[in-house]
């Protein structure tokens, strides 16, 4: 009905519009997706003839757009603008039959408005029709303005040869207004009207569209049929971040940012070199979303590397090297295994100094430093940021800074992953064999919990050269250093809590869990280590939830944890429950390691102590858990 | 129409301010007896009383009109033909008008003069307005603060253009101008009224007739478009006739400051915005209230006269200085 074809829209040296062509077809919702300045809006302005193309052409039903008297255009074409500002006293009505002009002559008033009034009715707006426009609220008016354009189509003969023209129609709805509009919109599709609708929610344009327009920088990305188009792949490129399909049975196919609902934990082997890594991204369908970039590693000088995650690149800086890992919103992990490096002078591996720091996005300003800790190279550490959401915002940046000895030597391969999952890299393995492992470690459904026995199907489908993996304690002790797996997932099972499991061959692991409804609660957990804090977390959780912490197991130290919540239940890995009454102050709960390797736990607080003891293999035993 | 009823008293209300400005004053009129008098009656009665409250009803109905349709233009509701310096502007130019047809050079036949003043005073509020409008839109959004500075300079622009005027010009020219600038409907004649009162009736009839594009332009201007009202060519019509309301009214009487913004004001608080009440409303009201301002004038100080348009800004700035504080305070926009 409408057909744009090579439209080309420059605004000085930028070319708002770049060689678009696009046609709306009678019957069919059309969605427009793209970030923001992508052109979108401007693609709209020029099809409703605000803009004129600097190039190409508009046609209505084969007539070129500016042909078209201005009258006869109003009576098939309508536009919502993004924005309308009427600030002169209307009443709603009023607004709403502003939009029958087009018909004023040639249609009784009585009429018109009765159009309206249906059209109003449609979008649940009757109420609002005697209130001045302009206190209304923002949704209010929007329902008001599309109620206005919806009528403008209304009295029109020939439906199919109607189009309807709507920038971002539900950005000021809530949830049930929203499904009037597209139900509204529905409607007038299967009268046989084009419709157009630029939108931001990719999940209403899943399931409400029928064909997608794709626009980025200005070029139609792709365009097509709403299931050719939404594809994982194509949508990541539109709009610049990983983007996760996942079938539900109630709506079909559901989008959402990777970053949102992040699973997995990175391990890196080890991070080295001055040269750009090999980057292999692989957009292989719904569900994956793994980052493969390795190379052979190259020796590392001393000093500061920063790392820069949209790039993956490793440079030396003058004074301090950041691993820069930029977080959009959630939560991020990293991690990285130096074991495979060691300093040639000693022949032993080397020392890595590892700063954790976030950040406000400003690179010059102080950071605000959150962990420092020195580690021997061939300790396989997993070290994981958890940014916690309030203080998480686009502009924020964690950045983890890496220090290394004088010289280190690369005795591997080197494998980055990227958040999501867990890249090991082992001498000698093939490159089929981490892809495997990537895949297969991928969470990619948060909704369920990585379950002992996920993991140990995880386990079973790794490389035999791995060796064993279990959820179970014990097994993760007699864990050789050399197959000393560090595997993690890191959980969100509601936007409000955070469960975290970590599972590391050569840690001792506390794992705690709310036992009523708790939201919101909170636990500090403090590793240290001659009265030295080395490592110091908060963990947020909720109901019914298991937090594992991971901590270094030697040499002696104290785990600090401080509760904050209604009700707990605090069980060690052999599930002994020491049983916490509600209370309302903090919880300490230590773990001390005696000299004859026995563990003991102390869970107290100003009205229960519980006391609790391990053997060498970690098994915890609670001695009693007493209320005084 | 539910506005049928506001509309209808109205008439009413402007009918009676019709009679009271034909009877009272100095000399008084008994009413019952109007289309009996004769001798001194019948001449106070059609050689100073009608012209006179003719004049005051084509005067006071277009600067209403005028200054509602400004405001549809520049979607404010606070621009007032007196305030933006358009009043100003024509005032100017027919004080220029005046000046260049100085007696001794004239090469204009005498009873073309009037047109002349009148013309040069629509230029000048044309090109007062045009310059305003543009001063103060900033894409596509022409805003109230930013208008009404404009309006400041441009008004003090003009008044000291003026200002060299009355310093070049004669005692006689001297009168006009300081009468322009003050405004006062004391000049009224039949002679007055027969050279610019047509122009008057054509632009308020024009702007009656653009009340339905006026309104869909409030929506916007690309708003107004998508509902195939091509905007900027209605708003270059209302532009124009408004300012022919407003300079040839300004030439004929001066500038009343002010009854551009109340009398628009005071409709869309009693009849809601849409131009097509609100538009009637406003001739309605505003030669009603001219009417009755000018009846004040020439009775208060009796026999001296007041200059109507002190009277106007007497009341009128008060009532703007509340609008500026209500929408300040209260975000409210009328």
């Amino acid at each position: 009905m409408m057909r744009v074809s090579h439209g080309f829209l420059h605004r000085g040296p930028r070319a708002l519009l770049d060689d678009v062509s696009i046609e709306l077809t009678p019957g069919r919702i059309t969605a427009v997706l793209g970030a923001n300045g992508a052109g979108k809006s401007t693609l709209l302005r020029v099809m409703s003839g605000d803009d004129t193309l600097s190039r190409g052409t508009i046609s209505v039903s084969g007539t070129p757009l500016n042909a078209v008297n201005p009258l006869t255009l109003a009576q098939l074409r309508a536009v919502l603008p993004q924005h309308s500002t009427l600030t002169f006293p209307f009443t709603a009505q009023a607004v709403v039959m502003l939009g029958m002009t087009p018909w004023q002559d040639l249609l009784d008033a009585e009429v018109l408005k009765k159009v309206a009034a249906r059209v109003v009715h449609e979008l649940d707006a009757s109420s609002l029709m005697h209130r001045a426009y302009p206190t209304l609220s923002g949704g209010e008016q929007q329902r008001v303005q599309l109620a206005r354009v919806l009528a403008q189509l209304e009295p029109a003969a020939n439906p199919s040869g109607c189009a309807l023209l709507l920038d971002e129609p539900v950005s000021a709805l809530d949830l049930a207004h929203q499904d009037w509009v597209v139900a509204a919109a529905r409607q007038r599709a299967r009268r046989g009207m084009a419709v157009m609708m630029v939108l931001h929610d990719l999940n209403l344009a899943a399931r409400h569209a029928d064909d997608v327009v794709l626009l980025r920088d200005g070029t139609v990305l792709a365009q097509g049929p709403v299931t050719d188009v939404m594809q994982p792949h194509l949508l990541r490129q539109t709009f610049g971040v990983p983007i996760d399909a996942t079938n539900t049975e109630v709506h079909g196919r559901v989008f959402f940012p990777s970053s949102r609902r992040l699973a997995g934990v990175v391990v890196a082997a080890a991070l080295a070199g001055c040269a750009p890594l090999a980057v292999e991204s692989t957009d292989a369908g719904p569900g994956e979303h793994t980052r493969r970039f390795h190379q052979d590693a190259p020796a590392l000088g001393g000093g500061w590397y920063e790392y820069d995650s949209t790039t993956h690149v490793l440079t030396p800086k003058a004074e301090s090297y950041v691993l820069r890992i930029q977080t959009p919103q959630g939560v991020r992990h990293t991690a990285f295994r130096p074991e495979s490096y060691y300093d040639p002078e000693t022949a032993e591996s080397g020392r890595f100094t590892l700063q954790t720091s976030i950040h406000n996005g400003d690179w010059a300003a102080p950071r605000q430093l959150i962990t420092s800790r020195s580690i021997r190279g061939g300790d396989p550490l997993c070290l994981d940021v958890l940014a916690r959401e309030e203080r998480d915002c686009a502009s924020t940046n964690w950045h983890l800074q890496l220090r290394v000895q004088p010289k280190m030597v690369p005795e591997g391969p080197l494998v980055v992953a990227e958040p999501g999952f867990f890249v090991r890299s082992v001498p000698g393995m093939t490159e089929e064999q981490h892809t495997t492992l990537a895949t297969v470690s991928g969470v990619t459904n948060l909704e369920q919990l990585p379950d002992p026995s996920t993991l140990q199907d995880l386990t079973d489908r790794a490389p035999a050269a791995w060796g064993a993996l279990d959820w179970d304690r014990t097994h993760f002790a007699a864990n050789t250093p050399e197959a000393g797996m560090t595997l993690g997932a890191l959980m969100r099972r509601t936007g409000k809590s955070d469960a975290f499991v970590l599972l590391d061959g050569r840690r001792f692991l506390v794992r705690f869990q709310v036992d009523v409804a708790a939201d919101g609660a909170q636990a500090t957990v403090r590793w240290s280590r001659s009265s030295a804090v080395v490592t110091s977390e908060l963990v947020e959780f909720g109901p019914l939830q298991e937090v594992v912490v991971a901590l270094p197991a030697q040499p002696r130290g104290q785990l600090h944890l401080a509760f904050r919540a209604p009700t707990l239940l605090v069980t060690d890995l052999s599930h002994n429950p020491l049983h916490v009454p509600p209370n309302q102050g903090d919880w300490d709960l230590s773990v001390m390691r005696s000299d004859d390797g026995q563990l003991h736990t102390f869970l107290s607080s100003a009205c229960a102590v519980a006391n609790a003891t391990a053997d060498s293999e970690g098994a915890v035993t609670v001695v009693d858990a007493v209320t005084p | 129409m539910s506005s049928a009823r506001p509309l209808l008293m109205m008439t009413v209300v402007a009918v009676m301010a019709l009679l009271l400005g034909i009877c009272g004053g100095a000399y008084r009129l008994n009413p019952s007896s109007l289309l009996s008098s004769e001798g001194m009656d019948l001449h106070v009665l059609w050689n100073i009383r009608l012209p006179r409250v003719l004049l005051a009803i084509l005067v006071g109905a277009s600067l209403s009109v005028g200054g509602a349709s400004l405001q549809a233009v520049v979607r404010n509701p606070l621009a007032d033909p007196a305030l933006l310096g358009i009043s100003t502007g024509g005032a100017l130019g027919a004080a220029l008008a005046l000046v260049l047809m100085d007696g001794e050079h004239t090469w204009l036949p005498q009873r073309m003069a009037p047109y002349v003043i009148h013309l040069m005073a629509f230029t000048g509020a044309l090109a007062a307005t045009l310059l305003c409008v543009r001063m103060a839109t900033r894409d596509g959004v022409t805003g109230s603060a930013q208008l009404v500075l404009c309006g400041v300079a441009l008004n003090a622009l003009c008044a000291a253009l003026l200002g060299i005027l009355i310093y070049t010009a004669n005692d006689a020219q001297l009168r006009s101008i300081t009468f322009w600038t003050t405004g006062s409907l004391a000049a009224a004649s039949w002679g007055t009224l027969g050279s610019g009162a047509w122009v008057l009736v054509l632009g308020v009839m024009a702007l009656l007739l653009l009340a339905h594009p006026l309104d869909v332009l409030l929506l916007g201007d690309r708003e107004a478009g998508h509902l195939g009202i091509p905007s900027s060519r209605t708003k270059r019509k209302a532009v124009l006739w408004m300012a022919l309301c407003v300079g040839v009214s300004v030439s004929l009487c001066g500038s009343v400051a002010f009854l551009g913004l109340v009398v628009p004001h005071a409709a869309r608080l009693l009849l809601g915005p849409a131009h097509r009440t609100l538009l009637p409303a406003c001739a309605l009201c505003g030669a009603a209230l001219l009417i009755l301002a000018d009846l004040v004038c020439r009775t208060a100080l009796a026999p001296a006269e007041l200059p109507v348009g002190l009277l106007t800004s007497l009341l009128g700035a008060p009532l703007f200085m509340a609008l500026l504080l209500g929408r300040t305070g209260t975000g409210r926009l009328t």
